[in-house]
Order: C-alpha cells, then structure tokens, then sequence
C-alpha cells in the first residue's frame, strides 16, 4: 500500500545541468542536451518523482530556471519539487505557478523557519521538503550549499527540531557521499531514522543498483536519489527499478 | 479535436497542459472561462487544488455552475473532473460547512479521519481497482497513480459505469465514470505513462452523450 520512491535531482546552475561531487559542481550541459543526448525523457519514464534544484546560490536568475524548469516538465510527468535558493514566499509561489508539487527549502529552513509555517499556510505541509547537507566528520549540517556549518547542533538534534515545523518530508544529504557513487551513508541514515516522523528521502553516494536497494530495505526510508548525470547512463536506471521490485521493495508499476 | 481546461482561478495547470501537448498535438486545447468557447468544445476538463467552497463560489460567480449542468447533463458534453475537480462533480462538499458542488453525480466529499495512523492528507502513488466497465482505463495495465488530497468520496450513490477503488486505511472512491462524465481524485498528469494513457482514454473513449440513468439527482 505504502510506495517507496525512485527519485531523480537534477542540479541546475545558470542555464545548464550540472554534477555535483562533494557539492563542487561541474557544468554538463543544457536543457537541449539533457533530452537530445542524454535522453532524459526515456531515462525520466523509470522515475516516480522529480526534483530540479537550483543550486546557483544567492544571484539567482529565476525567469531562467523556472524557463528551464517548464522545458523539463514539458516532458515529464511525474510530481516535481523545485528549490534552492528560495528565501521568500513569494519566489515559493512563482515555483508552484510554473508546476512544482513541492518546494526544497534548504538554509531559509535554519534562516527563516517563519517561511515554512507561511509556505505550508498557503500550500499545506506536504507541499515543503526540508533539505538536510550534513558532514559525518562533524556531524554537522550544512547550509549556504554546504558552505556554512550550524554550529550549534549536532545532526540528531536539527533533525528533531524539525518536526516542530510544518513540514510533508526531509531531504537528507551526505555531503561526503554526495556523487562519489560509493554508496550511501547507510550507518549515518540508521541513526537518524528515529529522529526523523516524516517521510524520508536519502541522498548521496548511490553509483549502483545495489546502493539503492541498501536503503530501500530499511523501514523508514521513503524515497532515495541519484543526482548523478553520469552514474546511470543508458539502461542503468531502468535495470535499478526492475532490481529494486525483484527484490521486493514496494515501487509503483508504470505502464511502458 | 477542441479540449478546453476549465479556468476559474483552480490554480496549477502547466503538467495538465504539457501532458495533453504530449499526447495529442493535433488537439486544439485551451484555459477559458468564457462559456461560449466552452460549449464549442468537445471535450472539457475541471481541474483543481484546494477548497471546495471556494472553488464552488467562483464557479458560481462565473456563472459557470448552471452552464455545466446543462452542458452535461442535457447536452452530453463529455467533461473530466480531476482532483478537487472530480469532487465538484459531486452533490455536496464539507469542508468548512456543507456547501452544494455541481451535482452531477450523487455522492458527498468528506474529509479523510485524522488522529489515526495514516497520514493525512494522503499523498504518493497508490493502486486502483477497476470495478465496472470502463473506458478509462483501456489498455492501462498497471494502475497505479499519484494521489494529493485530503477529502474523499467513500460512495457513488447510484449505479454508474466504472468505479476506480483506492485503499487509504478505508476505500475511497478514486475514480467514477458515468458515460459522458469521469472523475479522478488522483492527478493523471503526474501519474506516468499511466496517467498519459488514461488522458488518451478521455480524448478517445469517453463520448459525447446524454447522460442516462440513475446516476444523478
């Protein structure tokens, strides 16, 4: 009854896709190359949800991203979270007129938690996913595009401060993991399960079929993530889902 | 073909959009809420997010509830209720008090019971099962479809064509299908391959009749 989530983030950054490894980026190409090389409308049928974060930073030009955004959604038909760099209601509402489902908040979450009692006010909790960087070294969140610790807290207590907000799920990233396709962080997940009430997403590290069902197994993990362009290529992400429902892990079936 | 989206301010239509572009091109589809456009339509489509009552008040005040009464209910004009779309097709809603919808179907929209153990409002990709005949889900070979909503409807008070059942702690009523008249609670345009197909259904199967029988009041 209960699906879990195969789920793709696309990383966006000033007109072009990108990789990210331990959130340093590198450009890959653009929208037209996503679907024409790439072929991300064949890759994006073996998904069950999208999220196309903005990770420009501050300066961001929004007409552009919500421009490449529409071009994505054009073509994919699944729910869509959009964020990144949102700090005001205002640009969240933007996000929701162009076709997003859901908005990531990531640093306004430990900036401004007032923008997601006002966002969930408006379009109800389930539409936030609340985006969590942490280092394992430190065992520190990170905003700012993990620029910037929060000293104040380890992980375990950020994440159940959290539950006192309105929030529909959390987006927990390793960024040690983050595109080095050796696996999530499957010891740091395990502990903060019970710390987390909401749906989880993991995310970090997944460069093989066998990574995701790692996590897949593990009750309380909802929904995993690759924001890897170049980790499943071709059929490497179709032949996961046909892996992951082999091995039981409860996915939604799509017709092909 | 001439498909219009119903526009009365219900919100985020883009996937909507983008989804019948994808499948049928050569449909002319439009946003409008000017009545004449409207009834020159073939097909029509009620999306929606949000409040009942709120969305029944403007319906209301663009004049839009008697037109689509007697649009489907005596000219057959075949329309498809989406979301809070499908509710309104409904007699009543009770969110925030009992308010009438368009009564195109006999049933009422209640809320989901909280307190419980399942999350409210009831979100993701859930199954269906097909109870009926139905042309809706043709060819749909798996049924399963993305779901956001936190009202239901539990029954179809009368006899209709196809029920589409959903399982969320109790059965809900995820889709009905009464000759020129269909619902989904869930969102076909965020379902996949699934929801394509079963878009595609609506454009090619769903007529333009009168509707019969004992569906409604």
């Amino acid at each position: 009854m209960f699906k879990k989530r195969l789920i793709y983030v696309l990383l966006y950054r000033n007109g072009k896709f990108c990789l990210s490894r331990n959130f340093r980026l590198q450009t890959i190409g653009d929208k037209q190359w996503l679907f024409n090389n790439y072929n991300f409308g064949y890759v994006s049928k073996y998904i069950d949800e999208l999220v196309i974060l903005n990770v420009e930073g501050e300066s961001v030009d929004w007409s552009r991203y919500f421009e490449n955004v529409q071009f994505v959604l054009d073509n994919v038909f699944v729910p869509v979270a959009l964020g990144g760099g949102i700090r005001d209601l205002e640009t969240a509402r933007r996000c929701f007129e162009v076709g997003a489902d859901k908005i990531v908040l990531n640093t306004s979450v430990h900036t401004n938690p007032g923008l997601i009692e006002e966002v969930a006010r408006v379009f109800g909790a389930q539409a936030v996913v609340a985006s969590v960087d942490y280092r394992r070294e430190d065992n520190r969140v990170y905003i700012e595009n993990g620029k910037r610790a929060v000293e104040d807290q380890p992980l375990e207590a950020y994440l159940t401060a959290l539950q006192g907000l309105p929030i529909g799920e959390v987006l927990l990233t390793s960024i040690e993991k983050d595109g080095t396709g050796f696996g999530f962080d499957t010891e740091t997940i395990q502990r903060v399960l019970p710390h987390v009430q909401v749906p989880l997403i993991v995310a970090g590290g997944a460069g093989k079929k066998d990574h995701f069902l790692e996590v897949a197994h593990l009750d309380g993990v909802d929904a995993f993530c690759t924001a890897n362009l170049l980790n499943f290529i071709g059929e490497a992400l179709p032949d996961t889902r046909r892996h992951l429902v082999e091995n039981a892990i409860p996915l939604a079936h799509f017709d092909l | 073909m001439k498909v219009s989206i119903i526009d009365y301010g219900a919100g985020n239509i883009y996937s909507l959009r983008a989804a019948l572009r994808k499948i049928a091109p050569e449909v002319d589809t439009a946003y409008t809420s000017n009545l004449e456009e409207l009834a020159a339509s073939d097909k029509l489509i009620l999306p929606g997010v949000g409040n009942f009552s709120l969305a029944m008040q403007r319906i209301e005040a663009l004049g839009l509830r008697d037109f689509l009464r007697h649009q489907v209910l005596e000219r057959g004009q075949a329309i498809m209720g989406i979301c809070l779309g499908m509710q309104l097709l409904f007699e009543e809603g009770t969110e925030g008090g009992i308010h009438p919808g368009l009564g195109l179907l006999p049933g009422r929209v209640e809320a989901f019971p909280t307190g419980g153990t399942l999350k409210v409002p009831h979100v993701g990709f859930n199954g269906i099962r097909v109870e009926g005949d139905s042309q809706l889900y043709e060819g749909v070979e798996h049924r399963d479809f993305y779901f956001i909503h936190a009202y239901r409807v539990r029954t179809v008070g009368a006899e209709v064509a196809a029920i589409g059942w959903c399982d969320y702690g109790e059965r809900f009523v995820a889709s009905v299908e009464h000759q020129n008249i269909v619902g989904t609670q869930f969102h076909p345009e965020k379902s996949q391959t699934n929801g394509l197909k079963l878009l595609q259904n609506f454009l090619d199967r769903i007529p333009a009749s009168v509707p019969q029988a004992s569906a409604y009041v």
